[in-house]
């Protein structure tokens, strides 16, 4: 696409309205600000890029996100093979609203760490974001009874996972259920 | 209510789909159950984490100048970045977005990288050639015809090599690529003869051991051809002994001789001067004189069966596999080993045969498999122990050439039930005649 103003002007009109959402899906799905505004580069760079390709105006939106999720899945690969886990806890105290904040990412990072790039994207998207499953039958190309299963498979196994967690870590520190919960959770494997 | 059923009104209870009657049903069953009740409050837990992540904004919004000033930037940076980088960064980014793609690719160019570098193993190495002649005075088969042939087996690509002979023509037909495609050429040469082609089966030579092993074991058999007919290479004693034993046919055995094969071989062979010999070995001329050798001319005969065309190699023969045995103790080095069969002989197998009796001790039928290669007057008599005729199967029947079977119910020529025992069943066709024996339990 480079080179061609009017098709420059159409990607960015197009965007701007998705833009908020789409930083925000970013960092929920990544876990962290600072990965997913990361990612929105990425993928806006890559859309950028492939944009003459799209040949419909109104597929814009599901396009994107599954650039995003695709280049997600591909940073996933990369994190895990160098640093094995990418969802350290933090071993802060927390008492205020942004540790809090942390401290539910962090939460939501374990469980949805046995889950695939594809079900994180789709988590991310229907719970964190509101999608509908009629939306998400659009954008993954599968049916929507099909896609609330799934949801509902990954929503079991997230909160068995988190369960195991709990488990394993220290009850005298890992307090959890609290409305106004004041947890100390150690880090993983120490 | 079990935890099962729990655990699935769980799922109903954080979609909100949960009738009233069965969260009270449900919270009693938490209250008994710990398990369900720390899954339900990580369910919980899980819950109010992602209503919290979900009300809070994004904390620094990027409007769309930034966005296209990043695009902007990374283009340029893009466009600055020599072609080797960018293939490399491509590359990198294949591998971890598509891991499947890129191990495929990496294998397929091991692939190529392989069959550049390691030379491809010439027809002498791989592969079947199957030899056979045609008659010259009934010879209706000619090269078109067999490439028709061929064509028609699905085994076009080999080559035919066909030269005529004082008695006919010869064809070689190779390379065949597996025992199959030679079964099938066997099976068909076979079946020619039922349309007045007669053809002989001079040799099938395979040129490596696993192959030659799967020939012997598999299809020499099933194509119902006599050892006698197959010709191999084999690169060892073992091979050798493996051959004589479980076919007992004649044996031609390549070796290379050192020095003190004059006077070894003169010592082992003067105590078979005369006797039929069953096994022949090749041995290198160096350390042997084939004219001067120093033995006299009748045992030179005797010994001396045959040379290669450039005069390097020569026969010798043997009597018995213990004789080959003790040759190699001697520290002969046997480099090749050839099982021939001398040319112009009848094939046994190309020819009317008794192929099996299977008997069924449940049914009392005895299946009787024989193949003829054109019509002939078949006879399948059942004997008993003693040679006493007990039914007539078939009687001047003139059946088609291929193979045929033929169920015999264990009655006699009177109707009566015969007792179980030792049988034999005669077969001829023509002046053929093959008899086998076989139990009736």
């Amino acid at each position: 696409m480079r080179g061609d103003n009017q098709q420059q002007n159409r990607f960015f009109e197009l965007l701007e309205p998705e833009l908020p959402r789409f930083q925000a899906f970013c960092q929920k799905l990544t876990g962290d600000p600072d990965s997913g505004d990361d990612l929105v580069q990425d993928a806006l760079y890559d859309a950028w890029k492939g944009f003459e390709r799209l040949r419909r105006d109104l597929a814009f939106k599901s396009w994107l996100y599954q650039i995003a999720v695709n280049r997600y899945r591909t940073d996933l690969r990369k994190w895990k093979k160098q640093a094995g886990s990418i969802l350290p806890l933090t071993d802060d105290l927390v008492d205020d609203g942004q540790s809090r904040l942390r401290l539910a990412r962090d939460r939501l990072n374990v469980a949805m760490a046995c889950l695939s790039a594809t079900d994180r994207a789709l988590v991310t998207l229907h719970e964190l974001e509101g999608w509908s499953y009629s939306d998400l039958a659009a954008m993954f190309g599968s049916r929507a009874g099909r896609l609330r299963t799934r949801l509902t498979r990954c929503r079991r196994r997230m909160q068995e996972t988190l369960l195991r967690h709990m488990e394993r870590a220290d009850k005298d520190s890992f307090v959890i259920g609290a409305s106004e919960p004041c947890v100390v959770v150690k880090q993983k494997g120490s | 209510m079990r935890c099962r059923e729990a655990k699935r009104f769980l799922t109903a209870l954080s979609e909100g789909l949960l009738a009233a009657d069965d969260q009270k049903a449900l919270q009693e069953h938490l209250k008994k159950c710990p398990s369900c009740g720390r899954l339900a409050l990580a369910g919980q837990v899980l819950t109010n984490d992602m209503e919290h992540i979900r009300a809070v904004p994004v904390p620094h919004p990027m409007t769309i100048q930034q966005i296209s000033e990043v695009i902007a930037s990374r283009d340029k940076n893009y466009k600055e970045t020599s072609l080797g980088v960018r293939i490399m960064r491509h590359v990198n980014e294949t591998i971890y977005a598509r891991p499947r793609l890129s191990l495929a690719a990496a294998a397929l160019m091991v692939l190529l990288v392989a069959s550049v570098l390691v030379p491809v193993r010439t027809d002498q190495s791989a592969g079947y050639e199957v030899a056979f002649a045609a008659p010259g005075s009934g010879l209706v088969l000619n090269t078109l015809s067999a490439q028709k042939m061929l064509a028609a087996l699905d085994i076009g690509d080999a080559d035919i090599d066909a030269h005529e002979t004082d008695s006919g023509v010869e064809y070689t037909i190779a390379p065949l690529k597996d025992s199959v495609q030679v079964r099938k050429l066997i099976v068909a040469l076979d079946s020619l003869g039922g349309q007045q082609v007669q053809t002989t089966l001079i040799s099938i030579k395979a040129h490596n051991r696993t192959i030659w092993q799967l020939l012997l074991n598999a299809d020499v058999q099933k194509a119902g051809l006599s050892p006698n007919a197959v010709h191999v290479e084999a690169q060892d004693l073992a091979s050798t002994i493996n051959l004589k034993e479980r076919f007992k046919g004649d044996f031609v055995l390549w070796m290379p001789v050192g020095d003190q094969t004059e006077d070894s071989l003169h010592g082992l062979l003067m105590d078979r001067q005369g006797e039929k010999t069953n096994i022949q070995i090749f041995g290198e001329k160096g350390g042997i004189r084939t004219d001067e050798c120093g033995w006299d001319q009748n045992l030179k005969n005797s010994l001396v069966n045959q040379q290669t065309p450039d005069g390097k190699w020569a026969s010798f023969k043997l009597h018995e596999i213990e004789d080959v045995r003790r040759l190699e103790k001697m520290g002969y080095n046997f480099a090749t080993m050839q099982w021939d069969t001398p040319r112009q002989v009848p094939i046994p197998g190309m020819g009317p045969q008794l192929i099996g009796i299977k008997s069924n001790p449940l049914t009392r039928e005895t299946v009787i498999e024989y193949k003829v290669p054109q019509a002939y007057e078949v006879q399948v008599r059942i004997l008993d122990e003693h040679g006493r005729r007990v039914r007539d199967l078939i009687q001047g029947c003139f059946p088609l050439g291929g193979m045929h079977l033929i169920t015999w119910d264990g009655l006699d020529a009177d109707g009566d039930q015969v007792r179980p025992g030792m049988y034999q069943c005669r077969f001829s066709a023509g002046d053929y005649v093959e008899t086998k024996e076989f139990e009736l339990r």
